[in-house]
This record gives structure tokens, C-alpha cells and sequence, in this order.
């Protein structure tokens, strides 16, 4: 029976980024995945990346994948992450004006590029846009999306050139906390390690169940609905309309897609609708049309449903559950950007490291204290 | 106007739609549903008549649930100029005997001469309705059409792709067409005619207002259950470009398709 240093479990961008980042520690890390690396929520991500968060050691931490990203090829072997800077613009209404500055002037003292927009700039930033119901705009130059799959693969090869062992089509049923180690048990196999990292997405609470520890995850259905600029001129950027409620992003030169800032119904990850419903396209378009009425020319182009695990704050959960295991999950929407760099925050955690201060407030035991934290703006906790 | 001018008057089109499952797993009951893609062929087709004065209106047609008001709908969106749906509760599970019965009295109800549709749908694809509902009707049929030109004497010239070549075809109306995907491109329709096409209200008929003009109502088949059939699986075999027409030979002789 082999052992390792660490099991993580799962190959989404999380366990994909700290098998990395173990691995460069020269850990012997062994990532055991249900599908394939990016083959659950991650690989349905629109993938957005953007530094404008409210929480700042998750402005930090998106800003340092940022930085990763753009630079992907050399950290990895010359994977392509994907990452498209286009920029982003965040509406906010009258109501979240003040929180909006405070925001931004503290964003700004850590070098992430968000510049405030006064609605006599609108008009040169946002020609054609609607903007009667928008007080003020963020502006993030440094903003874009990547390719959430490209970038996990390249995490996950880097990390197996480094000596992980990754077994796909793997699914974990047990785990165990003996004296010395855990014992994961996928399919027939056990594998023993001395210590877990669950890195499950929507599978990360019933996969602790197992091992006593109920965390307050739930899963949310999300929809990416896809469209075609048609014969309508691009919106070139990323929007994050917190009004309208939806997101807009580019997705290349000639298509953009649409999906909720809101919460959703919440889905069974093992049987849920994967494709999206010809409504769910129209009522994000509504809303989008309604702020962008040029897009009207636009023609829809299908899309797909992906899924949220999420935490009842709608921030990630990292820390210590039991004795030898971790988690890192209830990313609840926006973890994607984060992933890149959180992963080294996660792999300083599981090494028994010093971590940043700033890790402390994702520990698990902040629910069952009634400790949670703050995130984003009213309805549009995803902003994080 | 002078007595010697013909006053024409021109066809109505009715183009036969399908609200179908659009999810990979057609069985799946709670996935999302709407016009089956072949539908759009001869939305296409019809909407071009019209633009160019061949007809004089486009109706769209569909049978289904209250629920597939949705598809015809999006027939709207892309340009037609009414609709109907025809929902009962006796139609569920219809076959394909049935179904044409119930679409040929559709296609009476908006006295239309000219019926299209696609080959066959998504889900059923039983590929015979066409030709059935023609058979209802009394009308021929041309199946199978890549593409169809109404002439100014107003025939209609049909290519008809049958799988040995293009053949080629003239009729008049009143005929039945039913349409392949390739040669007409449907042009779809841009978010605001989509969204505005969502308030459109859908006119339905049950089948007893059918049933009036001559349809029979008795039901002859039932719904006993409804399972999953997993495709063949087929090994491919190949041939790489330096094997020459010998390997290429020697495979189809293996499956006995030469000698």
C-alpha cells in the first residue's frame, strides 16, 4: 500500500492549485479526482477573474493570481492559462456608494488598479449603456477571465512533473482518521496519507460526513447562458451589473455570456439539470438588454448550468476539520480567480507552515460560532 | 383593375413545429424543452416564401402540452405570422397515425395549401409523419427536401435529398414538403424579437374543436412505459493514408458491404 504526505482530494482549480503548491514544497502528494482534472464545477465556470472584492485578503489573494496567470507559462510547462485582461466595470446603485469608495480607496493601497467612476464619466466609458438606476462604477483594468480547464490541467501536470500522483476516475468513498494517518478509501483501493485535503466542491460535505464533520455547504445551480455580439458592437469588457443582477463577459471577439449575481435553487450536484432552460437565457437577456439595449441585435448561442458550493456567508472554507484533515471549499461561486494563489495559503496550512494572518477568518468553525463574514454587496454576496 | 387582371390569391404556409427535449438525454423529463432544431428549416423556407410574395401568410403549427405555447413562441421570434397549438389532454403518447390525423386537421383549420416541416424530430424521429399527414390530406408529398424554389407559374421545384444524389422534383400546391438541414441556413432571430416574441400569446385548440372537422378522436394506443435504449456501440476501423485502397477494401469486405 502506497503512502504520501497529503491525499487531495479533488481536481478541481483548488485541489489542482494545492497539489501544486504542496508539491513544490516537495511533498509527496497524491490527487485523487472523480472525473477528470476540471471535470466538475470548475471546467463550468465562466472563469472570471477580477481583483474587486470587498474582503481584502481575497483582494489580495485574486490579485496575486493575477499575477500567476498572466504569467502562467513559466510556472507551469508553458501551460496557457487562458487569461484574457479586458478589463472590468462593477455598476452599483445609489445605495452602495459609500461602501463602494471605502472599497476602492482601500483596493487601492494594495496596488489593485480599480479606478471609481463619477456618472459624468459614463457616458465616455459605457457608450450606450442605460445607467438611470447607477450611482457610481468601478473600473478594474487588470480585470478579464481565463479558460478554468486549461488552467487547472497546467496546475495539475506542473504538479505531477514535481512527483503527485494523480488518479482520475477515482472516486473517494471513505475516510478514515486512524492514529498515524487517514485512510482514503476510493472505489476498492485505500490509500493511506498522512494527511487529507478535501478539496470536493459540492462533494466536500457529504464526503466529512463520513468523518463526523457537518459543514453548512449547500449546492446552488447556476446558469453561464451564452450569446453572439451578432451584428451588435462588442461590449469588450467584463460588467459586473449589480442592479441588473447578472454579469456580462466576453468570451473571445465575437460571443459574451450571462449568468446571476443573485443566489439560486439549490441542486443535487450527483443529479441536477446540466443544461440550461431557453427561460434562463431570456431573463438574464431581459435584464442585460434593458442596461445595453444595443445588444438587442445580439443572438442567443446556448450554454450551460454549472454549480456553486456554498458556504452560508458565501466565503470559502479553509482550515482544519479533524485531526489530519482539511478543507478548502465553499468558494460559493467566485473561487476560480481565487485559486491560483489561494492554493499556496492552503499548502503552508496542510504543510503545518506558518500561514498569513488572513487565512484565519475562512476557518470552519465560524458557523457553529455565528461568526460569519461580510461579502459583497446586498444580494450579490458572489462579489465576496 | 382592369376585368381582364387574375386576382391571385396567395397560399397560406403552415410549417409543422415540434416543441421537443433539447437536452442530451431526450428521456429526461424535467429538462428544458423547445422547437426542435430541423423546425427551423422550414421556418426558414416559409419565412423566405413570404418575403419574396409566394405567400400571403405564415402559420405555425404545434402540437404538445400548454407548455410548448414556448416553442411557438420562438416561431414567432423568428417571423411567422401566427400560430396555433393544439393541446389536449388525449394527446399525449400519440403515435404516428394519430399525430398526422391531428396535424392534417391543423392544416385544414388555417387553410393552408402548402404544409412544411423537417424530416423528422429529435426525439421521435420516426421520419413517416410527413408523409402521413399528406396521406391525410389527400395531398402528395416530396420528403427529404435540401431545398425548394416556387416559380413564378407557381411550381415548386424540390431537391430532394434522398442519400443517392440530389434528385429533382416539380409540384403544385396543395403538397406536403419536409426538409433537411444543410442547404437553407436558418437566420436566427436577435434577442429583441426573441423578447418580444415571449408576449405573444399563442392561439389553442382542443381536439373536439378539431375533431368537428372531421378528425377522428378515438384513441388506439397508449403510453405502457417509456426506457432508455443505450446506442450500438460501433468500433470504427481504419485505414491510414499509406494503406492504400486494399485496406479500404478489406474493411468493407469485413462488414460485408463489398464482396
Amino acid at each position: 500500500m502506497e503512502s504520501f504526505d497529503v491525499a487531495v482530494i479533488g481536481a478541481g482549480i483548488h485541489g489542482a492549485s494545492a497539489a501544486y503548491h504542496l508539491t513544490e514544497r516537495g511533498l509527496r502528494v497524491a490527487v485523487l479526482e472523480r472525473t477528470v482534472p476540471a471535470g466538475g464545477p470548475t471546467g463550468r465556470s465562466s472563469a472570471i477573474v477580477r481583483a474587486y472584492y470587498t474582503n481584502q485578503f481575497l483582494a489580495e489573494v485574486a490579485k496575486d493570481s493575477m499575477e500567476m496567470f498572466t504569467h502562467f507559462g513559466e510556472l507551469t510547462d508553458g501551460a496557457d492559462s487562458g487569461f484574457r485582461q479586458t478589463g472590468g466595470v462593477f455598476l452599483h446603485a445609489e445605495s452602495e456608494l459609500e461602501q463602494c469608495r471605502e472599497v476602492v480607496a482601500r483596493l487601492l493601497e494594495t496596488g489593485v488598479r480599480a479606478e471609481v467612476i463619477e456618472p459624468d464619466g459614463f457616458g465616455e466609458m459605457l457608450p450606450g449603456f442605460e445607467l438611470d438606476d447607477v450611482a457610481i462604477a468601478v473600473w478594474e483594468a487588470n480585470a478579464g477571465y481565463a479558460d478554468p480547464a486549461g488552467t487547472t490541467h497546467g496546475m495539475v501536470s506542473t504538479a505531477v512533473r514535481r512527483g503527485a500522483e494523480l488518479r482520475t476516475s477515482t472516486t473517494v468513498r471513505q475516510l478514515e482518521v486512524r492514529g498515524d494517518h487517514v485512510a482514503v478509501t476510493a472505489d476498492d483501493d485505500v490509500m493511506l496519507a498522512d494527511r487529507a485535503l478535501v478539496a470536493a466542491g459540492p462533494w466536500t460535505r457529504p464526503l466529512l460526513e463520513r468523518i463526523g464533520v457537518d459543514l453548512p455547504l449547500t449546492v446552488e445551480r447556476h446558469v453561464v447562458a451564452a450569446y453572439s455580439f451578432g451584428t451588435a458592437a462588442p461590449v469588450p469588457h467584463v460588467v459586473g451589473d449589480l442592479p441588473g443582477s447578472y454579469y456580462l463577459k466576453p468570451d473571445g471577439a465575437t460571443h459574451f455570456q450571462l449568468g446571476p449575481l443573485d443566489p439560486s435553487d439549490q441542486a443535487d450536484p450527483d443529479d441536477f439539470v446540466q443544461d440550461i432552460y431557453p427561460d434562463e437565457s431570456l431573463e438574464l437577456a431581459a435584464a442585460m438588454t434593458r442596461r445595453i439595449p444595443r445588444l438587442g441585435d445580439a443572438h442567443q448561442a446556448g450554454g450551460w448550468a454549472s454549480l456553486y458550493d456554498v458556504s452560508p456567508d458565501w466565503q470559502p472554507v479553509i482550515g482544519q476539520v479533524a485531526e489530519r484533515v482539511f478543507v478548502d471549499a465553499g468558494t460559493s461561486g467566485h473561487g476560480f480567480k481565487l485559486g491560483p494563489a489561494l492554493g499556496r495559503h492552503v499548502a503552508a496550512l496542510v504543510a503545518g507552515d506558518s500561514v498569513h494572518p488572513g487565512l484565519a477568518q475562512f476557518d470552519p468553525g465560524r458557523f457553529a460560532r455565528g461568526d460569519l463574514l461580510t461579502s459583497g454587496y446586498g444580494a450579490a454576496r458572489i462579489i465576496g | 383593375m382592369s376585368a381582364d387582371e387574375e386576382v391571385v390569391v396567395r397560399p397560406t404556409l403552415a410549417v409543422l413545429v415540434k416543441d421537443v427535449p433539447l437536452a442530451d438525454d431526450a428521456t429526461d423529463a424535467n429538462g428544458p424543452r423547445g422547437l426542435d432544431p430541423i423546425s427551423e428549416v422550414p421556418l426558414e423556407w416559409a419565412l423566405r416564401q413570404r418575403a419574396a410574395g409566394r405567400a400571403a401568410a405564415v402559420v405555425a403549427i404545434a402540437m404538445g402540452p400548454p407548455a410548448a405555447a414556448e416553442t411557438l413562441r420562438r416561431a414567432v421570434a423568428f417571423g411567422v405570422d401566427d400560430t396555433l397549438l393544439v393541446s389536449d389532454p388525449g394527446l399525449p403518447g400519440s403515435d404516428v397515425r394519430r399525430t398526422a390525423r391531428v396535424l392534417a386537421a391543423a392544416v385544414d383549420q388555417v387553410a393552408a395549401t402548402v404544409a412544411v416541416c423537417g424530416y423528422e424530430s429529435r426525439d421521435g424521429s420516426s421520419g413517416v409523419v410527413p408523409s402521413a399527414i399528406a396521406a391525410v390530406l389527400g395531398w402528395p408529398v416530396l420528403s427529404r427536401a435540401a431545398e425548394a424554389t416556387w416559380t413564378d407559374d407557381d411550381v415548386i421545384e424540390v431537391e430532394r435529398d434522398v442519400g443517392s444524389g440530389p434528385r429533382r422534383e416539380r409540384v403544385a400546391a396543395p403538397v406536403v414538403l419536409s426538409f433537411v438541414e444543410g442547404r437553407i441556413d436558418p437566420r436566427y432571430p436577435v434577442l429583441r424579437d426573441v423578447l418580444r416574441s415571449r408576449r405573444a400569446s399563442v392561439p389553442e385548440i382542443a381536439l373536439d374543436r378539431l375533431a368537428a372537422r372531421g378528425l377522428e378522436t378515438t384513441r388506439h394506443e397508449r403510453v405502457v412505459r417509456t426506457e432508455r435504449i443505450e446506442p450500438p456501440r460501433k468500433e470504427p476501423a481504419y485505414a491510414g493514408p499509406d494503406d492504400g485502397p486494399d485496406a479500404i477494401l478489406e474493411i468493407l469486405a469485413e462488414q460485408g458491404i463489398v464482396a
